[in-house]
């Protein structure tokens, strides 16, 4: 679906394909805004139509320039693969009930952390996150979000109080939440001032 | 002054997204920008494409058989294509795959009748405006309503900005758009090696063909018989019809034809 007129006489991006090559590209962005860190080492499990045409539709390029920070439009992504400075390797998979264009993006950061994002591009360049670390929840390129990587009571009252939340998404390791709206300049700098705390902003 | 398709896009726009109309503008220049960039990357080499490269310097827009306006229309969509294909910067409109439709009508119109660009920007708000409705009404994506959805709803949306070039009504670019994409219902999306080349490349041919006659027909003031809403209903009801091997899959079609096989073969899609 999309949203202004700008996606319709739009997005600016690097070709071919707005699912297999943009979608690719956002994909590898989100990636990179949830990883915040260093990435040593990237593994790259793609399903269906993805692991099918992937070398055609330059979604590993995408995908690779994507996780780098390249925008949509940076016409670096097509030589991405020689340009990043983390490992990385590709392999197909077979997930059930998933969209045929899915990826598995396996990272290990430099403090040693681990995270595993899987996510959809579901067309007009638009994505999809299905799960984060096993974390089965579900947010596209437009939400903002907030991640924790620990648990900050005082910071949630705060969030709840001001009617910000939207949706929950919870396991032991993480929470993740969906906010209704962009978060004010005194919540992120209140939110910059703690550790572990991730926040993504939607596009447009 | 009476009002056009263009000037209710514009309005509409820049409530929905609180910007000012300047900003709207520019935001427009950049994509056009990129769009006339595009368009002339290719016309003196080859690209990078599997399948197709070369088909633009090769098309010769100077035999007169189809008119100077869609020759030099095609000789651009194919420009822009191949920058497509190469991994190139280009501006869906409304997809990656159909991005020469739009821009390279325009741009041919452009330079063949000394059309100020300022006015060109204005038709880009009339055919998104098109576009939205599509989005909204159907899809804009191959792999839910088939080629239909991609090269139909371009033609669809240059079909309204000629005929707002032309000074033609909002009746009248409506009327454009219903038999612009009448004409092509049912068109299946069928990649050869799940690749954007075969047969994408060529139908933005068709895209801007049919668009310029479309045009040509409603600016006569011929009503197209099922009014455009209906049409785009339709298409969305053909789309949903279309069984998934048409759709983007690369499963049917052109895409199963023993040539294509054997390109599938060769290029190795899925080696890890």
């Amino acid at each position: 679906m999309k949203n202004t007129i700008f996606d319709i006489i739009g997005p600016i991006m690097i070709g071919p394909s707005s699912s297999h090559t943009a979608g690719a590209v956002k994909l590898g962005n989100i990636a990179n805004k949830i990883a915040n860190e260093k990435i040593l080492e990237a593994k790259f499990l793609l399903h269906g139509s993805f692991k099918n045409t992937y070398k055609g539709h330059g979604t590993d390029k995408a995908l690779v320039g994507g996780l780098i920070g390249y925008e949509l439009d940076n016409e670096k992504i097509k030589s991405s693969m020689k340009r990043a400075d983390f490992e990385y390797s590709f392999k197909g998979v077979d997930l059930k009930n998933t969209h045929p264009n899915t990826v598995i993006l396996n990272l290990t950061l430099v403090s040693g952390a681990k995270i595993s994002i899987q996510g959809s591009s579901v067309g007009g360049g638009k994505v999809k996150i299905n799960k984060i670390n096993n974390l089965a929840l579900s947010f596209d390129n437009e939400d903002n979000l907030i991640i924790f990587k620990e648990t900050v009571p005082r910071i949630i009252e705060e969030l709840k109080e001001l009617n910000y939340i939207e949706k929950k998404f919870e396991n032991t390791e993480i929470k993740v939440f969906i906010l209704n709206k962009k978060l004010s300049k005194d919540m992120i700098e209140k939110l910059n001032l703690i550790k572990n705390i991730i926040y993504i902003e939607g596009d447009f | 002054m009476i009002e056009k398709i263009s000037d209710i896009a514009i309005k509409e726009t820049i409530k929905k997204i609180n910007i000012s109309e300047d900003k709207a503008l520019d935001l427009m220049k950049e994509r056009f920008k990129i769009m006339k960039e595009s368009s002339k990357k290719y016309l003196d080499k080859d690209g990078n494409g599997k399948l197709i490269s070369g088909i633009c310097k090769k098309f010769n827009e100077n035999d007169n058989l189809s008119g100077e306006n869609i020759s030099k229309a095609v000789k651009y969509a194919f420009s822009i294509m191949e920058t497509n294909i190469s991994m190139g910067k280009i501006v869906a409109a409304p997809t990656a795959g159909s991005s020469g439709v739009l821009a390279g009508g325009l741009i041919s119109i452009m330079e063949n009748e000394g059309i100020n660009e300022e006015k060109i920007i204005k038709v880009l708000f009339t055919a998104g405006y098109i576009g939205e409705y599509i989005a909204e009404n159907a899809t804009l994506a191959g792999a839910e309503g088939g080629c239909q959805a991609e090269i139909g709803s371009a033609s669809a949306m240059l079909a309204a900005s000629l005929v707002e070039l032309r000074g033609g009504s909002i009746d009248e670019a409506y009327n454009a758009s219903a038999i612009a994409l009448k004409n092509m219902l049912g068109l299946v999306c069928d990649p050869v090696a799940g690749l954007v080349e075969s047969p994408c490349i060529k139908r933005n041919a068709i895209g801007i063909s049919n668009a310029f006659i479309s045009a040509q027909i409603a600016l006569s003031g011929i009503k197209s018989i099922i009014p455009f809403n209906e049409v785009v209903t339709a298409m969305d009801k053909i789309g949903k019809k279309m069984p998934c091997s048409l759709k983007e899959t690369s499963k049917g079609g052109l895409a199963k034809t023993k040539t294509a096989k054997n390109f599938d073969q060769s290029l190795i899609l899925n080696k890890f």
